[in-house]
């Protein structure tokens, strides 16, 4: 047998065609771009090679900083708030009577389905500022000067997007993990069962710990998804007001489409992809107790 | 788990892989646009019977755009250029349809013929992608047909690069009102800044959105209010602003951006104001919530069909002694229109077709829109409203016509920054100061070449 | 009595949860039966006035059954390729003996984090370069790329935890490895498969900005691109046809979704991606 599994020949024509389209489209075109990080390039010609300064004007711009302020925030909401909940919305399922779980299953995923644009259409709708869902329910109850201009705010803005974000995958997570927890041999709970631990003492002590592998699968996802948002921020206020939700892709597109500096559009995606690493090595080092597989 | 230097090792290895697979082909994204063109002349004259390929990347953001390539040039087309096959590319718009064109270039994949505005058009021209058209342009006297001969007039270095209907030199933003709502409400058309103010305030009293602009993106202000605001108090600032001679510190401009400021602390514009887009806000005036809308004349015949009650206000001064009527901004920019890239097979061709889509763009105006246009149609137009005609009376009564700061004269990098400062603008809380003291580095590189 | 009172509570509260994440449905078909004005008016509500034209008008603006057709190729194109190649090579880093397999695995890893929207212009190059530009393969072979990561992490995750007994009785039985993987290997590892399909259907359905720059032609443009003429902010503000449009875009992803529903979960719950 282990003939077979060191075979170069199969080794090969099971690993090549894969590392061949991985490395055409998707690493190969880095190479440009790191070049043409170092050019003074408006898309559309090269006008010279400046060394270092569009990194250097792009890590002491403000507006990058906040960008990234931005996006880890997004992230934060998404992994630390959005995580725990899908968490506890599979814990909770998973005692549900049939009925209700299968509901829950059907229209859990639903948001994850359509596309982003009818989602961010409609949370635009529902932050309006008057006739929009929640002011209308805030001033309904009375709590008129809780009524704000979400989606036009400085202050609230970026956490309003990240809601929408959130809750779209919310669903979607929390079955996941229900998958997990559905897989956990019932033997587990027997000796709980017996012990007569409550739902939360099983909880915690056993089905938690057991869904190590799709915490930490879907950990790394939300992170890296959340890092590269674009879409939302796209949708729902262009970036605005002012350069208040711009996350980090935004700002790279910002820079290389409307501001025409293709060079320092391409030195943040050069920054950017190198962030996106430390993030995983933080992710190894201090969040998952075995090492994350990536 | 990850290894930074097996990563690094690999993206190296990677990197020799890369160069192979790609055969060599366009290893930067400049150097393909600098790469020489093909074009040979002899391919120009193709003969009529032979099918002649052409892509053409226009806009489809905006309802006129799609009007016109599809009711006009796409009908038209197999009638009067029948060996032409045309391979239509939507290329939505701002900054999407800016991306479309630059990754086309950056390939060596350009369009044969595409629209483009001013501060893209230059880009475009300035990396040697478009063609000369004067020839075509003069052989075929499409120029005789234009009433204002600077629309067609060569550039600096005596080259044509666009050709244009010249719809938009008429067109100019107004502050349209509803007359039955001011009347309800006893109000009187304003005639000064001040009284503007006061007429928000009443309007905001009773419950009425005063004035509603785009405010998404900072499109409004962007677009015109910081020009109208500046023509407002001393028209000369804005034509120095055109020619150079004069920057964002100007106490004029200051003022202008302290009375946007102002507007929007009275609550002159709705709630969200940053979060607005054009549709929305057009709907807000046409269905009675807002009493005013700050827009240009192209929307004229869509207001007057969904409020018959429209008229409008010269914008009103802001200084004593400045006659509002006398100076007027005008959205039509030289480098706005019809481009022909220098890669394309059959430049006569492709010059025709441009030529052709003007021509059918000036149509669409003169019979749809009924508005003028630079060019001469033979199309006479009829049934213009009164509306429509005051405001053309108004427009040429007007002594001094400046061009649009944006249409015409800012270049890509300053529309950006205009774009995010004027969106902080709208927020309230963002200083006249802080926005000079933003903007004045931009613009002193606004005229590098 | 303390804990049934709990267990409604919460019962409430999920169907609560889950009839939000059905709001955007209702909201979407509700607005495709409003008049221009009303959408303003009356955003949320039940049409004062149903309007049944908004369907014919938006459809008459674009060719609905072409755009799905590429769609559809696009995405089982994708699938297929990604699912393919991600399988294969998910198998041979996790069971076959080669120096560099982790290299290769924490190399391929690299594609989660390498945002699409940088690299679009060598992209659009090198599909040119290689003669696949305004083809179907053109878009796929980049999706396929691109899905290829998280595939492979998934799939990866999942060959670890399968007992080599089975690939150990295949090989008594005589076959080579080729025969092992795809007659033994992958009709085992199908919920996994199941799964992969649905995440990548709904990624690749639903892509707009590489479908944007790459499919130029008009006869290859999926779904999302055809849509643009709707989904623009300027001038277009028939919120009624953006309604329909998006509701007919969204019928085909909801079907698939509603028939596959249960394999979907079955295999989710077989334990794809987790033990």
């Amino acid at each position: 047998m282990n003939k077979n599994y060191n075979s170069k020949l199969a080794i090969f024509i099971f690993a090549f065609p894969t590392l061949i389209l991985f490395t055409a489209f998707v690493v190969y075109p880095i190479i440009p771009e790191l070049i043409i990080s170092f050019q003074n390039n408006d898309g559309f010609k090269n006008m010279g090679y400046i060394g270092l300064d569009n990194y250097r004007s792009i890590l002491m711009s403000a507006t990058f900083w906040k960008s990234n302020a931005n996006t880890i925030l997004i992230v934060a909401i998404s992994t630390c708030v959005g995580l725990p909940i899908s968490l506890l919305l599979a814990l909770l399922m998973d005692r549900q009577t049939e009925g209700v779980r299968r509901f829950f299953k059907l229209s859990s995923v639903f948001p994850a389905v359509l596309s982003v644009t009818v989602i961010g259409q409609m949370w635009i709708a529902i932050y309006e500022p008057q006739w929009g869902v929640i002011n209308s329910v805030l001033r309904s109850i009375g709590l008129n000067n809780l009524a704000l201009e979400w989606l036009s705010d400085k202050r609230t803005v970026v956490i309003a997007i990240a809601v929408a974000f959130l809750w779209q995958y919310i669903g979607l997570n929390a079955l996941l993990f229900y998958t997990g927890i559905k897989s956990i041999p019932k033997t587990y709970y027997e000796a709980a069962t017996i012990d007569g631990a409550s739902f939360l003492k099983t909880s915690i002590k056993i089905t938690i710990p057991l869904l190590q592998d799709v915490t930490k699968y879907l950990l790394v996802l939300s992170v890296l998804g959340c890092m590269s948002q674009f879409a939302h921020v796209r949708i729902m206020t262009a970036g605005g007001p002012g350069d208040a939700s711009r996350t980090v892709i935004y700002e790279l597109y910002y820079r290389a489409f409307s501001a025409s500096d293709y060079g320092q559009g391409c030195a943040i995606a050069i920054i950017f992809i190198i962030e996106c690493l430390l993030f995983t090595l933080i992710i190894n080092k201090f969040v998952a107790r075995e090492k994350v597989e990536f | 788990m990850i290894k930074l230097k097996k990563v690094a090792s690999l993206l190296l290895s990677a990197a020799v892989v890369a160069s192979l697979a790609a055969c060599g082909g366009g290893n930067t994204a400049s150097d393909s646009s600098v790469s020489s063109s093909t074009t040979s002349t002899s391919q120009a004259s193709a003969k009529s019977s032979e099918k002649v390929n052409l892509k053409f990347l226009s806009l489809s953001a905006d309802d006129n755009r799609n009007k016109i390539r599809e009711n006009y040039i796409k009908k038209n087309i197999e009638k009067d250029m029948p060996n032409v096959v045309v391979e239509y590319d939507l290329g939505g718009g701002g900054d999407d349809y800016a991306n479309k064109l630059k990754t086309y270039n950056a390939s060596g994949d350009m369009p044969d013929v595409w629209f483009s505005e001013q501060n893209l058009s230059s880009v475009v021209i300035s990396a040697g992608n478009a063609l000369d058209l004067a020839p075509y342009v003069t052989k075929t006297g499409f120029d005789k047909k234009f009433t204002m001969k600077e629309v067609i007039a060569p550039d600096a270095d005596g080259k044509i690069y666009c050709v244009q209907p010249g719809a938009d030199q008429y067109f100019t933003p107004r502050l349209w009102y509803h007359k039955d709502i001011f009347t309800k409400n006893n109000i009187q058309v304003p005639k000064t800044f001040d009284e503007l103010v006061k007429v928000c305030e009443t309007l905001k009293a009773k419950g009425i959105t005063p004035i509603s602009i785009v405010g998404k993106g900072g499109w409004s202000p962007n677009l015109h209010m910081l020009q109208t605001m500046i023509m407002a108090e001393d028209p000369q600032v804005a034509v120095d602003l055109t020619n150079n001679k004069t920057d964002f510190s100007n106490p004029v401009v200051k003022n202008a951006l302290g009375r946007i400021q102002k507007l929007v602390k009275v609550g002159a514009f709705a709630p969200g104001i940053t979060n607005i887009d054009y549709g929305p806000a057009v709907e807000m005036y046409t269905s009675n919530k807002a009493a005013m809308l700050a827009m240009f004349t192209w929307e004229l015949p869509n207001l007057e069909k969904a409020s018959p009650d429209t008229d409008f206000i010269v914008w009103p001064s802001a200084k004593e002694g400045v006659d509002a009527n006398a100076a007027i901004q005008y959205w039509g920019a030289p480098l706005s229109g019809y481009l022909v890239s220098t890669k394309t097979e059959n430049p006569e061709v492709a010059a025709q077709f441009a030529m052709f889509c003007a021509t059918q763009d000036a149509l669409f105006y003169n019979t749809e829109n009924k508005s003028m246009t630079a060019l001469d149609t033979g199309v006479k137009i009829e049934g213009m409203s009164e509306l429509a005609k005051k405001n053309l009376d108004q427009f040429n009564a007007a002594t001094l016509k400046i061009p649009s700061l944006w249409s015409a004269i800012y270049n890509t990098r300053m529309s950006a920054e205009i774009t995010t400062l004027d969106s902080n603008l709208l927020t309230g809380d963002y200083s006249p100061d802080e926005f000079i003291k933003a903007i004045n580095p931009i613009w002193a590189k606004n005229f590098d070449k | 009595m303390k804990q049934k009172v709990i267990n409604r509570i919460i019962k409430i509260t999920l169907i609560i949860i889950g009839l939000t994440f059905l709001f955007p449905l209702y909201w979407m078909v509700n607005l495709s039966f409003k008049s221009k004005s009303e959408v303003y008016d009356n955003p949320f509500g039940l049409p004062k006035e149903w309007v049944f034209n908004n369907y014919g008008d938006a459809l008459e603006k674009f060719n609905f059954l072409r755009y799905l057709s590429n769609s559809v190729i696009y995405s089982i194109g994708t699938i297929i390729i990604t699912i393919l190649l991600g399988s294969m090579f998910a198998y041979c880093v996790s069971r076959m003996n080669w120096r560099f397999k982790n290299t290769a695995l924490t190399y391929v890893s690299l594609g989660l984090i390498i945002p699409v929207q940088v690299v679009i212009i060598p992209l659009l190059i090198m599909v040119k370069n290689i003669g696949l530009k305004d083809t179907h393969l053109g878009l796929i072979l980049p999706y396929s790329a691109f899905a290829l990561s998280s595939c492979i992490l998934m799939l990866y995750a999942f060959f670890r935890t399968l007992p080599r007994e089975l690939e150990e009785a295949a090989c008594i039985d005589g076959c080579n490895i080729y025969q092992t993987f795809f007659k033994v290997i992958l009709p085992t590892i199908k919920p996994a498969l199941a799964t992969q399909f649905a995440l990548i259907f709904m990624n690749t359905y639903n892509e707009f900005f590489l479908a944007f720059i790459l499919a130029a032609d008009d006869s290859i443009r999926p779904l999302p691109v055809g849509l643009l003429n709707f989904f623009v902010s300027i001038g277009v503000s028939h919120w009624g046809q953006i309604g329909a449009a998006m509701v007919i875009t969204s019928i085909p992803t909801v079907l698939v979704y509603l028939v596959g529903n249960e394999q979907i979960e079955n295999a989710l719950t077989a334990g794809a991606i987790l033990k």
